[in-house]
């Protein structure tokens, strides 16, 4: 069928889609972007193409209104051909238009766009402002104008003074204030924890605020982690001291259930030589003789060794004496560093000095033990240097957290002081 | 006859070694000592041929430490570490400072002359190694050095971050080698752990290797 013998109100269907169609892509031309130049190039034959086969068709309606209206040759020819073809034109710059605004669209999604840009800041959790030197805002997203809002009352308008009222200025609204200086950080009032930061990025100058709740949540678990695990290891401490009172005594045990075991052994030697009237009886008395004395030093009760009377015994052994002047502390760590530092000023004073003596003053003010140990020995030459015994004597006061000083002039004088309420364990 | 000073802290345990001693004839005592802090003096005044030094004695004074003393200015002292304390690293100590011998202690006098005899007469006598004990399901030779010495720190009480800086390492290496600790052992949490490890005297805290 040709178009000629279409009925009259298709035929201006087909002419108003075509016209339609002209006019679609005359719209689209001016709603694509300038970047889509190929599209534009190929519109404006389109639209020729539809406006020329809508004004060849139009003739047809008017011939068909208007019969003595001259109709030129082409008009004629073109309402001759099958119907099909005028309809495959319309279609095919339909579809073409679909096209063309589909990828127009997909376009303006996949492409950044100051827009585009600005609704993905606003869509961040973060807070960020950026800004000219001078203050004046260039971007700023919702979060950061909220922020603004929350903590001071206040629009962002100005960077440079909103950074100076984050550093300085007071908050409303029940926000309070966690930190100052360049990392400013508030806790809003409910319950979020926000930190600022400012930086200079060639020119422009970001301010970002970070939800630190998360943060501020784990350091506090992490505290809570941490004192649970200072309790156990006091309480491992603990432990310690009575497991090694337990240690000892076991080995005390055994080491009894030992001597025990001689008392046995004498007395079946001593069974022994009775019946049969062999072995070296002198021998025989030496084990009675070793396990009376083990049982009258078992049944002697046993009297804690105070490690100062040990250091007395221990010089009077080798005929020295040593003095001692003041009240002892009741610290035991303090105890056993006097006695051993006893030790190796006596070792020392002997060495060096010829000493006989050994003085050891004990001063107790509000604050601070402080022993001084001297002796009657010959006064250093020059300065002493500390050697081996002295460097680790030094080293366990100090790890008790005590200091160690030393004299030699007019007199040689060792001195540790230790405070009264600061003394840790060696 | 030689002159043997022994330096113990344990008056049981002095009196036995006492009576070991005076078994042989060879051996003359001299007055005990309780703390190794006194060895270097009375070595000084007094005539000694052989040590027999306890390591951990009185005044927390370490016998290791004052043997090392003694080796240095009186090296002509024999010296003889007797301890019944499993600690790994006693040995290595002993043989770095030049001990003689080393003696875990039993209760028979034969042993102890035995090890005498033999160091008087210019032997060097040691243990293959430390005893082998059991912590949990592992035993004491399962452990890396490292391990052990971490092991040390936390029977002290120390959290991770304290034994990190004391050994020089990261705190997540201290927490892998405690995790490793207790995959050998298997014990439930690092108190059991600690617990257990200073009961069996595999490492002693207050003990610090020089």
């Amino acid at each position: 069928m040709t178009y000629a013998l279409l009925p009259m109100p298709l035929k201006t269907t087909i002419v108003t889609f075509l016209f339609l169609t002209m006019v679609a892509g005359i719209c689209t031309s001016i709603f694509v972007g300038k970047k889509q130049g190929r599209v534009k190039q190929i519109l404006l034959p389109v639209c020729t193409l539809a406006v020329s086969a809508m004004m060849l068709l139009y003739t047809s309606v008017i011939r068909a209104e208007r019969a003595p209206a001259h109709i030129p040759a082409v008009s004629l020819w073109f309402e001759q051909q099958p119907v099909i073809f005028p309809v495959l034109i319309a279609g095919a710059i339909a579809s073409f238009f679909i096209m063309v605004i589909t990828e127009e669209f997909k376009r303006r999604r996949n492409t950044i766009t100051p827009s585009s840009i600005k609704e993905s800041l606003d869509q961040l959790e973060t807070g960020l402002c950026f800004s000219q030197p001078n203050g004046l805002v260039l971007l700023t997203n919702h979060r950061m104008n909220e922020l603004s809002h929350t903590l001071f009352d206040t629009a962002l308008q100005n960077a440079n003074l909103f950074w100076e009222t984050l550093v300085n200025s007071e908050t409303v609204n029940g926000t309070i204030r966690i930190a100052s200086g360049d990392h400013p950080e508030f806790r809003l009032t409910d319950g979020n924890f926000w930190s600022f930061h400012r930086d200079i990025l060639d020119g422009v100058i970001q301010l970002t605020a970070a939800n630190t709740t998360r943060q501020h949540q784990l350091v506090g678990e992490l505290q809570d982690k941490h004192r649970d695990l200072e309790a156990m290891n006091a309480r491992i401490r603990s432990y310690g001291d009575k497991v090694d009172e337990y240690i000892i005594a076991r080995e005390r045990l055994e080491t009894r259930v030992n001597l025990h075991g001689f008392l046995g052994q004498a007395l079946l030697m001593t069974r022994h030589y009775l019946q049969y009237e062999s072995g070296n009886p002198q021998k025989i008395i030496d084990i009675w003789q070793r396990n009376i004395d083990v049982l009258r030093m078992e049944a002697e009760p046993q009297q804690e060794t105070d490690t100062l009377a040990s250091l007395r015994n221990a010089a009077r052994a080798i005929g020295m004496r040593v003095h001692m002047q003041g009240q002892m502390p009741a610290n035991v760590q303090i105890r056993k560093l006097i006695a051993s530092m006893g030790a190796e000023a006596l070792t020392n004073a002997v060495r060096h000095a010829g000493a006989k003596q050994l003085w050891i003053d004990v001063e107790e003010t509000d604050s601070e033990y402080i022993i001084c140990y001297t002796n009657d020995g010959t006064v250093p030459t020059g300065p002493v240097t500390e050697g081996g015994g002295l460097s680790t004597a030094r080293r366990k006061v100090e790890a008790a957290g005590g200091r160690m000083k030393i004299e030699t002039f007019p007199r040689f004088v060792l001195t540790m002081i230790f405070e009264r309420e600061v003394t840790r364990d060696v | 006859m030689y002159n043997v000073l022994i330096v113990e802290d344990d008056p049981m345990a002095r009196k036995l070694l006492e009576i070991f001693v005076s078994t042989s004839e060879k051996y003359h005592l001299v007055p005990s000592l309780d703390s190794a802090a006194m060895a270097e003096l009375y070595c000084m005044t007094n005539q000694v041929d052989l040590v027999l030094m306890d390591v951990c004695t009185a005044m927390d004074m370490s016998g290791i430490e004052a043997a090392a003393k003694l080796k240095k200015n009186y090296p002509a002292i024999k010296i003889i570490i007797i301890t019944s304390q499993p600690e790994y690293s006693y040995i290595d100590q002993a043989r770095k400072i030049g001990v003689e011998s080393f003696w875990y202690k039993e209760p028979t006098a034969e042993a102890l002359l035995k090890v005498m005899d033999r160091t008087m007469a210019g032997e060097s006598i040691y243990p293959d190694s430390a005893p082998v004990i059991r912590l949990g399901a592992a035993l004491s030779e399962d452990f890396t050095e490292r391990e052990l010495e971490v092991l040390r720190e936390l029977v002290s009480g120390k959290t991770d971050a304290a034994i990190a800086d004391t050994l020089c390492l990261s705190v997540t290496r201290v927490k892998q080698h405690i995790q490793h600790i207790r995959e050998k052992t298997q014990f439930a949490n690092r108190t059991e752990l600690a617990v257990r490890a200073r009961e069996s005297g595999l490492v002693i805290s207050d003990y610090k290797p020089m």
